[in-house]
C-alpha cells in the first residue's frame, strides 16, 4: 500500500514537471523559443546597433560669391543622402546619416562635385579652385 | 625713328620719370612723346575701392564702386582667368557693357571707360566666375595714360536660372515651375529599409525579429527655405511572428503635432485606446507629433492556413504583404499651420522614429535602441525584468546586457523564419554587433558569407 501510494506521488511530481517545463518552454500560444544565441551577445554601452553612421559636413562659405544653390551628397548612381539650397557665401556645418556599408560619396554645389570617402567621418566643402 | 625709342620707367613714390630719346630728365612726372613735344602728365594716385555687385539675373549684374583721383577710369571683366595684358597708354579701346562686344586686351574684355562709378553689364555666362578691374587714367590730349600701381581687382559669380523665383537654381529643383515645393529627399534614399521588432519587452524574446517586420519608405519634399511642405510615407507589413495585436506608429522628433496641417492615410479605425487631434496627429504628445500608422497589425495580415502567425513559416499560406500610405501636410499651398514651419534640418532622417505599441496597451512602446519614448509611454516599464533604460542618460529601450528589441535596417532584407535565431540567419551580425560596428558594417547586404538563405524567409 505504501509503495502504491509512494508511486501515485512519484507519478503526480512528474506529471507536474512535465507541465512545468511544458509552461517555460512554449510561450504565446505556442509559439516556441529556440536558444538564444543572440542573448549571448556583448556590445559596448555606447552602441546603438544602426545600420547608419553620421557624416558631418563643413561648408566653408565665400563672401565674394553670390550664387545659391543646392548642397548635395550623392552616391555614385546619384542617389541622395542629404540635401540643403545654401548661400554661397554663408558657412555651415551639418550631421547627415548615411549607410554605413556606402564606400563613395561626392558632393554637388553649382556644378561643381567632389568625390570623398564617408569612413573619414567629416568633410569640409570648399568653392574655392 | 618715331617707334624705336627706348623707354625706361622707373616708379618712385607717386611720380614716374620717363626718359625718351632726348634723355631729358624731369623733377615732375613727364611723358616725352617726341623731341618737339613733350606733355606733362600727373598719373592717379588714388585707386578706386569698395566693390559692390547687384545681381540683376543669371546673365546680368551692376557693378559699382567708388572712384578713385583719375580723370576717368576703365573697366574690364575677364572669365575665368585674371587679367594678363594691361592697357596701354595712348591706345584707343571700345567699351561695351554687352560682355565680349567690347575690345579684347588679352583675355579681358573693356565694359566701360569714363568717369562714372557703376555699370551694368549683360551677356554674361549664368554659374560663372568673371574676375573685374578698375583702372584709373589720366586723359591728357584726348590719350588715356593708366595707373599700373592703384587699381582695383576684384572677382564675382553670376548666379543660376530660376524660373520660379522660389531662390532655388532650375538645376537643383525637382519642381522648376513651382515656387513652394523645390527638393524631395528620400529616407533611405534606396528602395526601403526594414524594421525589425521583438514584442516581449521589457522580457527577452527570441531574438528571431520578426514579431513585427515593417518595410518603410518615406519622402520629405522642401522649400527653397528649407522648410518641410509635405511627407509621403510607405509602410509595408510583411509579417507578424508573435500573437500580440500590436500596433505601428513613428514619432517625429522634435516635430510639434501643431506643425502639421493634416495627416491622412493612416488605418486606425475603430481604435479606442488613445484619440486624435483635428489634424490627425495622436491627441496629447505636447513635445513631438505622433502618427498612429495602423491599429492591429492583424488587420492588415490575417493568419490563414491554421497557423498561428503570418509570413514567417515557409510551409504556411503566403499572406503577401499590406501597404500604407500616409500624407502629412506641412505647409498647405503656402500656408504654414499655426504652429509655423518646420525645416529639413529638424525633420532629417534623425527625427524619424517608429515603434510598436504591444498589444495595443498604449503606455507599453518599443523603440528602437536610444530612441526616446513618447509622451504615452509608461515609464513604469523602464527598468523592469531585462529593460535597463535609463532615461537621465538618454538611454532607452537597452537589455542590461546592451540588446535592443528592434532593428533598423537601411535597406530591405530578409527576415528569419520563425524560432531561428537572427544570428543564424545573417552569419556576420555577431562579428559587427561586438565590434560595436566597426568590423562588417555591410552584414546585410546580400553578399557572400553574409547570410544563411536557409534560415530566411525570402519572397
Amino acid at each position: 500500500m505504501n509503495m502504491i501510494r509512494f508511486f501515485i506521488v512519484i507519478g503526480i511530481a512528474l506529471i507536474l514537471m512535465v507541465g512545468a517545463c511544458k509552461r517555460t518552454s512554449i510561450e504565446r500560444n505556442g509559439e516556441i523559443k529556440p536558444q538564444q544565441s543572440f542573448g549571448g551577445l556583448k556590445t559596448s554601452d555606447k552602441f546603438n546597433w544602426n545600420t547608419n553612421s553620421e557624416l558631418m559636413i563643413q561648408f566653408e562659405g565665400n563672401q565674394t560669391d553670390p550664387r545659391i544653390a543646392a548642397l548635395k551628397i550623392l552616391d555614385d548612381n546619384g542617389h541622395i543622402y542629404y540635401q540643403k539650397l545654401q548661400k554661397a557665401k554663408e558657412s555651415f556645418i551639418a550631421k547627415v546619416i548615411i549607410p554605413s556599408h556606402i564606400q563613395n560619396l561626392r558632393w554637388s554645389y553649382a556644378g561643381k562635385f567632389e568625390k570623398f570617402n564617408p569612413k573619414t567621418g567629416k568633410i569640409v566643402v570648399n568653392l574655392q579652385p | 625713328m618715331k617707334n624705336q625709342r627706348i623707354i625706361q620707367i622707373f616708379r618712385n613714390s607717386l611720380t614716374i620719370f620717363i626718359i625718351g630719346f632726348a634723355f631729358q630728365v624731369y623733377s615732375q612726372p613727364i611723358f616725352t612723346d617726341n623731341v618737339t613735344d613733350s606733355v606733362s602728365i600727373t598719373y592717379p594716385t588714388v585707386g578706386a575701392s569698395n566693390p559692390n555687385f547687384v545681381y540683376l539675373s543669371p546673365t546680368s549684374l551692376t557693378f559699382k564702386w567708388t572712384s578713385g583721383n583719375g580723370t576717368g577710369r576703365i573697366v574690364l571683366a575677364s572669365l575665368d582667368s585674371t587679367i594678363n595684358v594691361w592697357p596701354a597708354d595712348k591706345a584707343t579701346y571700345t567699351a561695351n557693357s554687352s560682355y565680349g562686344s567690347g575690345s579684347s586686351i588679352g583675355s579681358a574684355k573693356v565694359l566701360y571707360s569714363g568717369n562714372a562709378d557703376s555699370v551694368t553689364v549683360t551677356n554674361l555666362n549664368s554659374n560663372a566666375k568673371y574676375y573685374f578691374w578698375v583702372i584709373e587714367y589720366t586723359t591728357v590730349s584726348t590719350y588715356n595714360y593708366f595707373d599700373t600701381q592703384y587699381f582695383l581687382k576684384t572677382a564675382t559669380y553670376t548666379s543660376l536660372p530660376d524660373l520660379d523665383g522660389d531662390n532655388v537654381p532650375d538645376i537643383d529643383d525637382v519642381f522648376p515651375s513651382d515656387p513652394l515645393r523645390a527638393f524631395v529627399t528620400t529616407y533611405p534614399a534606396v528602395g526601403f529599409g526594414t524594421l525589425l521588432f521583438e514584442d516581449l519587452w521589457p522580457g527577452i524574446g527570441d531574438y528571431d525579429f520578426n514579431d513585427l517586420v515593417v518595410d518603410y519608405n518615406y519622402s520629405v519634399v522642401s522649400n527653397g527655405d528649407n522648410n518641410v511642405v509635405e511627407a509621403d510615407y510607405t509602410f509595408v507589413t510583411r509579417a507578424i511572428g508573435g500573437d500580440l495585436h500590436n500596433a505601428f506608429a513613428f514619432q517625429l522628433d522634435g516635430v510639434q503635432s501643431d506643425k502639421i496641417t493634416t495627416v491622412t492615410g493612416t488605418k486606425t479605425t475603430g481604435v479606442t485606446w488613445t484619440t486624435f487631434n483635428a489634424n490627425g496627429t495622436e491627441f496629447d504628445q505636447p513635445n513631438h507629433a505622433n502618427i498612429i500608422v495602423f491599429k492591429d497589425a492583424y488587420d492588415l495580415l490575417p493568419t490563414s492556413g491554421g497557423y498561428w502567425f503570418v509570413n514567417v513559416d515557409p510551409n504556411a499560406p503566403d499572406v503577401g504583404t499590406d501597404t500604407t500610405k500616409i500624407h502629412l501636410t506641412f505647409i498647405d499651398n503656402g500656408t504654414a499651420p499655426s504652429g509655423g514651419t518646420v525645416s529639413t534640418a529638424i525633420m532629417d532622417a534623425a527625427a524619424f522614429n517608429p515603434y510598436i505599441i504591444v498589444n495595443q496597451q498604449r503606455g507599453k512602446e518599443i523603440h528602437l535602441a536610444n530612441k526616446i519614448p513618447s509622451d504615452k509611454a509608461n515609464l513604469g516599464f523602464f527598468g523592469t525584468v531585462n529593460d535597463n533604460s535609463i532615461p537621465g542618460i538618454g538611454r532607452y529601450y537597452k537589455s542590461y546586457n546592451n540588446l535592443p528589441w528592434a532593428l533598423d535596417i537601411n535597406t530591405s532584407i530578409p527576415y528569419t523564419k520563425e524560432k531561428v535565431d537572427f544570428l543564424q540567419a545573417y552569419l556576420n551580425f555577431s562579428i559587427w554587433a561586438q565590434s560595436n560596428g566597426l568590423t562588417n558594417p555591410d552584414w546585410y547586404i546580400d553578399m557572400p558569407g553574409n547570410r544563411n538563405t536557409s534560415k530566411l524567409i525570402i519572397r
